[in-house]
């Protein structure tokens, strides 16, 4: 770091008081927090103040882009917006009986009004163990 | 005198190299201005003006006259920003670089006294304001990085980048910037510049973590750290710029320009 005297030498030798040059003020970097002036002044909000005229015509891009874009929600593929209601329905139908067709399959025991802990139970202790003993191992 | 900073490509250090030209020269000195013609709009940055201070040349549209009142004062040294503009400022002061007379009168008007010097930080690649600038230049300074991007552009720098208006006589010369021999390639580009360009260029500058450092206390490497390699080779590259400027004869001594080179 350069002493007080040698800056003062420079200032001098570089012919500061010469310009007849407008100041801005007192130079940034005697105003720092971390020693760094320029994370100082960015951390202090320092903006500038914008430069179009409010008469000024805005120039706007051709493609706008939503600031706060939504989350791309599932889109449906185009088509008849009735017909895809009604393959859902059937899509969701056969869902719920191909799962109960499985769990009557695996567990002919497990009805639909078995709890799904219980049923996670027996999947979890396997076939020909009891409810007991899984109950000891943990 | 007028010194323009040019370069092919961008990121290799124009800018930093261009104020430090301008502190190292106004250090002996000279009555200096560094010109900012690039939209980042950063060279001001190296000078301590605020950040939030927003006027320059294209703020508000081209100036109609004199160009001086838009000058400002920073570490010693005039510097004229090129402002925050838009877009259509940009585009405005782009359209006057290209109108006969502009820039010179400009030009003429801060040069008006004595031994001035003016640093003209041009943007990267070609532009309006290299192509104006390039003609009026005393000497032309290329920065280039010893990258296998900047060799590529080797070839082009004589034919097609600078306009062709530029004065036969005038001088350029390159100078290689952030050098870091420890690396291989790097090393390897450096050497093959330094045999191949032997003539044009000007100064070898070391990469050095004082630069950045300087960068971001808006302050010269000279003063951040005046014994740091960057110092050193800065104040080469100012003295060898200068020596050149005058023909060959030793340029004026300053003591923070270093004792080597």
């Amino acid at each position: 770091m350069n002493s007080y005297h040698e800056i003062e030498r420079f200032q001098r030798k570089a012919g500061q008081a010469d310009f007849p040059f407008r100041h801005t003020g007192a130079p940034a970097f005697e105003h720092r927090e971390t020693g760094w002036s320029l994370i100082d002044q960015v951390a202090a909000g320092v903006s500038v103040s914008p430069s179009t005229p409010s008469s000024a015509p805005v120039f706007k891009p051709s493609i706008q882009v939503p600031v706060e874009a939504a989350e791309p929600a599932d889109t449906p593929p185009p088509g008849d917006e009735q017909a895809q209601d009604a393959a859902l329905e059937r899509f969701a139908s056969l869902l719920q009986a191909r799962h109960r067709r499985e769990v009557e399959h695996d567990h002919p025991e497990a009805g639909d009004e078995q709890s799904l802990k219980q049923l996670l139970r027996r999947i979890a202790v396997g076939p020909g163990e009891t409810n007991e003993s899984w109950s000891t191992q943990c | 005198m007028l010194i323009a900073v040019a370069s092919p490509k961008g990121g290799v250090g124009k800018t930093t190299c261009a104020a430090h030209l301008a502190y190292g020269i106004a250090a002996a000195g000279y009555r200096t201005i560094a010109v900012d013609f690039d939209p980042q709009n950063s060279l001001r940055l190296h000078f301590g003006i605020p950040l939030g201070e927003a006027s320059g040349l294209a703020r508000g549209g081209p100036p109609a006259g004199a160009w001086l009142p838009r000058v400002l004062s920073g570490g010693g040294v005039g510097v004229l920003p090129y402002g925050a503009a838009d877009g259509a400022q940009r585009r405005e002061l782009d359209q006057a670089l290209q109108t006969p007379g502009f820039l010179a009168s400009g030009l003429r008007g801060l040069a008006e006294e004595p031994n001035t010097v003016l640093v003209v930080d041009l943007p990267p690649g070609p532009s309006p304001a290299l192509d104006a600038v390039s003609v009026l230049a005393d000497l032309r300074l290329t920065l280039l990085l010893a990258d296998s991007a900047s060799v590529s552009l080797l070839p082009g720098l004589h034919d097609g980048f600078y306009p062709p208006g530029v004065a036969p006589g005038s001088l350029h010369r390159l100078v290689l910037n952030q050098v870091d021999i420890r690396r291989r390639l790097n090393r390897e580009i450096t050497e093959f510049l330094q045999a191949q360009y032997r003539d044009s260029l000007l100064a070898t500058l070391h990469r050095d973590e004082a630069v950045p450092e300087a960068a971001a206390r808006q302050i010269s490497v000279l003063e951040h750290a005046e014994s740091s390699r960057a110092a050193r080779d800065l104040g080469m590259l100012c003295r060898r710029t200068l020596a050149l400027l005058n023909g060959g004869e030793s340029a004026r001594y300053s003591p923070l320009w270093g004792h080597n080179g």
